[in-house]
């Protein structure tokens, strides 16, 4: 994994030039072009569930290639994003299963598991240390609140795509997000200032 | 739009496009009241302290692997769809995709430090392999092999037509082996082995102590599935190999585990690529396991070989069979009367001729003939000499050139180039292979006749 750092200090907003419109991907084209877009973000979430970068990058590449050598069963999946990262959910779940570990989260990650490609190992670090920060701050959160949160502000994902993720309503994924947000407020200050 | 309304549709504007006119009038609303206004910042704040400042994305390898591995996932669709006789052309483009992309998207190298840890794909594979054949008894492998019939079970040659190769092994205390192809077979019984050539001057038989599997390098591996991860290993250390593993259905319905190994030509070339390409191990070759993924039972293995035109199929199992009875008559030859025995030269009362030089070496083996010195020759390692019709073929040889002796590949011994003109007239100009790689370092005919 390397280190992408935005051109400002605000959430990223990839998903308007980034979404994957078209259906299930039949070609090695299409595919390729699936991929581009989702790879980093199918990572990053899987990192999130695995806390492994090696990990992370081999429950994807076995995901990615699963999307390709099923292609025709899948050809009538309309959502495909979120499909994706349902898919990648249980890809985590199985991986932890079959290694019978437990989840382990961020805390795992080492600075020597992380290649030196271009941000660094240090910065690596920097951001898989911040990821933890926020898991603990969304630990204190309803399950369900934390989930959103999670997958609209870190993976950085369309509030649709967290409804089918999520198998609930688009409203009701919205009310979580609110809801969590107003909670997560009463929490950042404190944690903020414990974290200093 | 009220404070109600406004709290109930406030996360749109957290979302990753919002609507331009939601945001218009949420906005609008966040303006007039100072209440929803104030919440929308603090919200705002928030978001910007959880969110990620900067972001991790996949190594650049990632996706490499992921692209090779369904180049790789088509071209193996593509060539078991292809696999009859038929379509062989097809067959050779679908090897082609395989290995060509095989070139382009490397997977994983091996290293001496790293690629295969125990926990690889890789490792993971070979090692499940080794501990199924832990209880099996025996093993019987049908299998086709691009080569010359007669010639070393190592050689291939990739102009040739697939040709049959029968295996057995029983896997017992004293390890028997049998193989067999058109013109040459080999047997183990534990004790010793003893291999029968079907030559042109009549058949030949080599006997050797124990199981002498230098006859039969290239295939002893799959003969021998619980050292297949080992002999892999080492091999793909050597020659810095390309490994990849991919899961697919196979036409019985079943998940298969397919091991793919790209290895470069191993040996020196930098004088002669006279041996390249013609033994798997001395070319460019993808060496493509197929494991049942339940069981870890090896199914069939195919060899393509990589040249600058085509990739050539030049081995492929057609049928693996295990724990069938095998009779303990399979792993003894019965040798015919008149077979000729071979012995080392030396065996044969040759002269110490270990400070000769290849050249040399050819051009004594040249004379004999030409004197019809029939002893000498076959002290040189030209057993096949002794039939009265080779005999009278090559008596009175004429020796045009005998070029300057070279090296290649893996071969430890040399090659001689020469031209020579026999008493019917016919031309012959060749390589006269000659080796001393023996303790007493004695030169003798090795082939290339």
């Amino acid at each position: 994994m390397s280190v992408e750092r935005p051109a400002d200090s605000q959430p990223r907003q990839q998903g308007c030039e980034g979404t994957w419109n078209s259906g299930w991907p039949q070609t090695r084209e299409e595919f390729e072009a699936l991929v581009d877009i989702v790879l980093d973000r199918l990572v990053w979430y899987a990192l999130r569930l695995l806390g492994s970068v090696d990990d992370a990058e081999d429950v994807i590449q076995d995901v990615l290639v699963r999307v390709y050598a099923d292609r025709a069963k899948r050809k009538n999946v309309e959502q495909v994003v979120p499909y994706l990262y349902r898919m990648v959910a249980n890809a985590c779940k199985e991986h932890q299963r079959r290694d019978r570990k437990r989840p382990t989260a961020i805390e795992s990650v080492r600075l020597e598991e992380i290649p030196d490609e271009q941000g660094g190992a240090q910065t690596h670090l920097d951001v898989v240390n911040g990821l933890r920060w926020v898991e603990e701050l969304l630990d204190q959160l309803p399950p369900r609140q934390a989930d959103v949160i999670r997958l609209r502000v870190i993976d950085d994902l369309t509030l649709s795509d967290i409804a089918h993720i999520l198998c609930c309503s688009l409203p009701t994924a919205k009310s979580r997000l609110y809801y969590g947000l107003r909670k997560l407020r009463q929490i950042v200050p404190h944690a903020q200032e414990d974290n200093r | 739009m009220n404070c109600r309304s406004f709290r109930k549709r406030q996360a749109e504007l957290f979302d990753v496009c919002p609507d331009p006119a939601t945001t218009a009038d949420l906005l609008a609303h966040a303006a007039e009241c100072s209440k929803c206004g104030q919440e929308l910042r603090e919200l705002r704040e928030v978001v910007s302290q959880i969110a990620p400042a900067q972001r991790l994305h996949a190594s650049s390898k990632v996706k490499e692997r992921i692209m090779n591995s369904i180049d790789k996932q088509d071209a193996i669709q593509l060539a078991g769809a292809t696999s009859r006789p038929r379509y062989w052309k097809l067959l050779r483009v679908a090897a082609l995709a395989a290995i060509l992309l095989m070139a382009i998207f490397v997977v994983g190298r091996f290293t001496g430090q790293g690629g295969s840890t125990p926990s690889s794909p890789f490792a993971a594979t070979l090692a499940q392999a080794a501990e199924f054949v832990q209880g099996v008894k025996t093993i019987h492998i049908s299998a086709r092999m691009r080569t010359i019939p007669m010639d070393n079970f190592d050689y291939i040659d990739l102009e040739a037509p697939l040709i049959p190769v029968e295996m057995w092994k029983d896997f017992g205390n004293q390890s028997r082996v049998r193989i067999k192809k058109q013109g040459r077979q080999i047997a183990a019984d534990g004790n010793g082995t003893t291999m029968l050539v079907e030559s042109g001057a009549g058949p030949l038989v080599f006997k050797f102590d124990g199981t002498a599997e230098q006859c039969f390098s290239t295939l002893a591996p799959i003969l021998h599935p619980d050292t297949l991860f080992q002999r892999e290993r080492g091999a793909a250390e050597e020659s810095d190999s390309v490994v990849s593993v991919a899961t697919k259905i196979g036409s019985d319905g079943r998940k298969k585990t397919i091991l793919t190994i790209s290895a470069e030509a191993q040996g020196d070339f930098s004088k002669s690529d006279y041996l390249r390409n013609t033994m798997i191990i001395m070319s460019d070759n993808t060496r493509i396991y197929t494991f049942d993924a339940q069981t870890s039972r090896l199914e069939g293995l195919q060899v393509f070989v990589k040249t600058k035109e085509a990739d050539v199929l030049v081995f492929e199992t057609t049928k693996i069979e295990y724990d069938i009875p095998l009779k303990p008559s399979l792993f003894r030859l019965d040798v015919p009367e008149n077979a000729i025995l071979y012995k080392e030269p030396t065996e044969m009362g040759a002269k110490d001729n270990s400070w000769m030089q290849p050249d040399g070496v050819a051009g004594e083996f040249f004379e004999a003939l030409r004197k019809s010195d029939w002893k000498t020759a076959k002290q040189l390692g030209a057993i096949w000499i002794d039939n009265p019709e080779r005999q009278r073929t090559y008596a009175g040889l004429k020796v045009i050139s005998i070029g300057k002796p070279f090296q290649s590949g893996l071969y430890r011994g040399w090659f001689v180039p020469y031209e020579i003109k026999l008493k019917c007239g016919e031309v012959k100009k060749h390589n006269l292979a000659v080796r001393n790689d023996n303790p007493k370092h004695q030169w003798s005919y090795d082939g290339g006749f």
